[in-house]
Order: structure tokens, then C-alpha cells, then sequence
């Protein structure tokens, strides 16, 4: 983020914050949360705590979500700013047709991939090719025998509650998310990391459900593999 | 008709599991393999906890990211008022 004061680029009216009250065909609808309009009429009132909650609850899930639209970290953060301030802006225009944070997430998406088509990086998330490794077997067929049966079990891991507490092992999964496909990082990231529902995560990235099972399998299937090594052995 | 999964389809719905989408049937037929067979409930096991960890990851904003948005909020509201 650079200075205090916003770029001047944000001065001007956001032309998608109507839009993004649309729900595309073929993605699941969500039930709209009781609370949105409160929070919305808070902001509107200039409350900022309640402009705190929702940064504290959404900035770093934009981040992410935005780089999967652009080529660089510091463009995905000028696209995150921009859409903060059009969502100010489309408060008031706000009719809760959608929850406030799909609604949010639709303006950041639709900035997100006229940056990212501008700067020439054209593969929104959901016009990617075929799922990566989508054919693939979750574990390895030398895994098992020709009945089936496990050739090299999984060993036993050793005080897994390590997994929250150490801090080696949260770098461990970390590098295990950014290794991942950018889907499979996506789809994790807002479903397990930020605790956002199937509905919520088809609808903001515009995949279906079925693709959205799959890419989150392999991503927990990943990360698992991943983390393995560093839980098997005694700290 | 299908009665069991093997140890190799495991690991293909264990996912599917923990997020409780698996039909009636195909829940059963898992959870009376994982009653007998102690790698595969590992191997769930430990998926579950992955997942848990996951959740433990979350974190807010630094308190610079947290100012500057704020200040966006800020030149908002002036604009409101103007």
C-alpha cells in the first residue's frame, strides 16, 4: 500500500457496482445474511469500526483473490484499493440482492480482470483450461497393491497439534498453498483458510460445483502430502 | 452392488467426506472400511487435521494496511459530507 491519502486514480465513479448484484447463470444463489444491512447502514453512517471489521475480514481474501486476475503483487494491491473505494462509493446503491460480500467480491473480480486483460494476462480463473491434474489419482497408484490395498500406508503423525503451534510448520504450510496450481491455491485459501462456503467460492470465482470439489481435493490432498514429511518424524 | 470401497478409493472422497457430502450409502460403505483399516483412518485423520490447520492460518491486515484503508474510508466519508 503506498501513502495515507488515496491515488487520484480512485476519483473516478465505479461503472460496476450495479452489476455486481448479478448473479451469473448456472452458479448456486446465497441466501442474503441478516446482518449485511446493518453493517452497510454503519458505514454509511460513518462508522469506522465497522469499516475495520470489514477490512479485517476481507482485505487479505481481495489480495488473493485479485492475483489470481493480475500478473504482479503490487498491481493486485492497486486493484484491492481501487475496489475499496468503489464499494464506498456503491454503498448507497447497495439493494442487498446479493450479500454484501458477494457483492464486494464481484466489483473486486470484475476490476480485477479488466486489469489483468489490460496488462495482457487474459485467463480469468474460471476460463482456464482443463482442471490441473484433475485425472490424476490423490495418491499415486505405487501406493497400493493390485487389490487395492495399501502398498506404503501412512505413517503416523507425531503431535499434530504442532501443526497450529509451531511456527516452522505454519511456514511449511504456507510454502505448501503457494505451491499449489493457482485454483487449487484460490479455491483452498477461501474455503479452509478463510471459511467461506462451496456457494459463496462458486459464485465469486465463477466455477461450478462439481469443478469446485475437485480443485479443493486436490489442494487438501497437496497440502497434506506436503506437511507429511515434517509430522512424521519425532520433534 | 457395491458393498466396500478398497484402501485405494479412500483417499479419492476423504475430502468429499469432511465437508459431509457423500450419499447415505456412500458413507457407510466408508466409514465400515475405516472401522477396519487403520491406515485409511490415518490417512483421513490426517487430512482432517490439515484442514484444521488450515483454519488456524487466518490473519488480519498489518496495522499499515489497516491505516491506509482507513484513510480511504476517511477521504470517503469528507466526500459525503461535501
Amino acid at each position: 500500500m503506498g501513502s495515507g491519502t488515496p491515488p487520484s486514480s480512485l476519483a473516478t465513479e465505479p461503472d460496476d457496482v450495479g452489476a455486481a448484484e448479478a448473479v451469473p447463470a448456472g452458479v448456486p444463489t446465497i441466501t442474503v445474511r441478516p446482518g449485511d444491512q446493518a453493517l452497510v447502514d454503519r458505514l454509511l453512517g460513518g462508522d469506522e469500526s465497522a469499516f475495520a471489521e470489514l477490512v479485517a475480514s476481507h482485505h487479505d481474501t481481495m489480495l488473493r483473490v485479485a492475483r489470481g486476475f493480475v500478473k504482479t503483487d503490487d498491481v493486485a494491491q492497486e486493484v484491492v484499493q481501487e475496489t475499496w473505494l468503489a464499494i464506498l462509493r456503491g454503498l448507497p446503491r447497495f439493494q442487498g440482492r446479493s450479500a454484501l460480500k458477494t457483492w464486494m467480491f464481484r466489483i473486486l473480480t470484475n476490476r480485477a480482470k479488466t486489469r489483468g486483460k489490460r496488462e495482457g494476462r487474459t485467463t480469468p480463473i474460471s476460463a482456464l483450461g482443463p482442471l490441473e491434474d484433475a485425472d490424476q489419482p490423490a495418491l499415486s497408484a505405487d501406493h497400493f497393491d493390485a487389490s487395492g490395498g495399501w502398498n506404503s500406508p501412512p505413517a503416523a503423525w507425531h503431535d499434530p497439534a504442532r501443526l497450529t503451534t509451531d511456527k516452522e510448520l505454519r511456514g511449511k504450510l504456507l510454502q505448501a498453498i503457494d505451491a499449489l496450481p493457482e485454483r487449487q491455491r484460490l479455491v483452498i485459501t477461501l474455503r479452509d483458510v478463510k471459511g467461506w462456503s462451496s456457494a459463496e467460492v462458486c459464485n465469486v470465482l465463477e466455477v461450478s460445483e462439481t469443478n469446485q470439489r475437485v480443485l479443493l481435493h486436490r489442494a487438501r490432498t497437496k497440502v497434506r502430502k506436503a506437511l507429511a514429511p515434517y509430522l512424521e518424524a519425532s520433534p | 452392488m457395491k458393498m466396500m470401497y478398497s484402501c485405494q478409493e479412500v483417499p479419492e472422497i476423504a475430502s468429499d467426506y469432511l465437508e459431509g457430502r457423500l450419499s447415505w450409502s456412500e458413507w457407510a460403505m466408508l466409514k465400515m472400511h475405516l472401522a477396519m483399516c487403520p491406515p485409511c483412518r490415518d490417512y483421513v485423520e490426517q487430512l482432517g487435521l490439515t484442514v484444521e490447520a488450515l483454519e488456524a492460518l487466518d490473519e488480519p491486515p498489518s496495522p499499515e494496511v489497516s491505516r491506509d484503508l482507513m484513510a480511504i474510508y476517511h477521504h470517503w466519508t469528507t466526500e459525503q459530507d461535501s
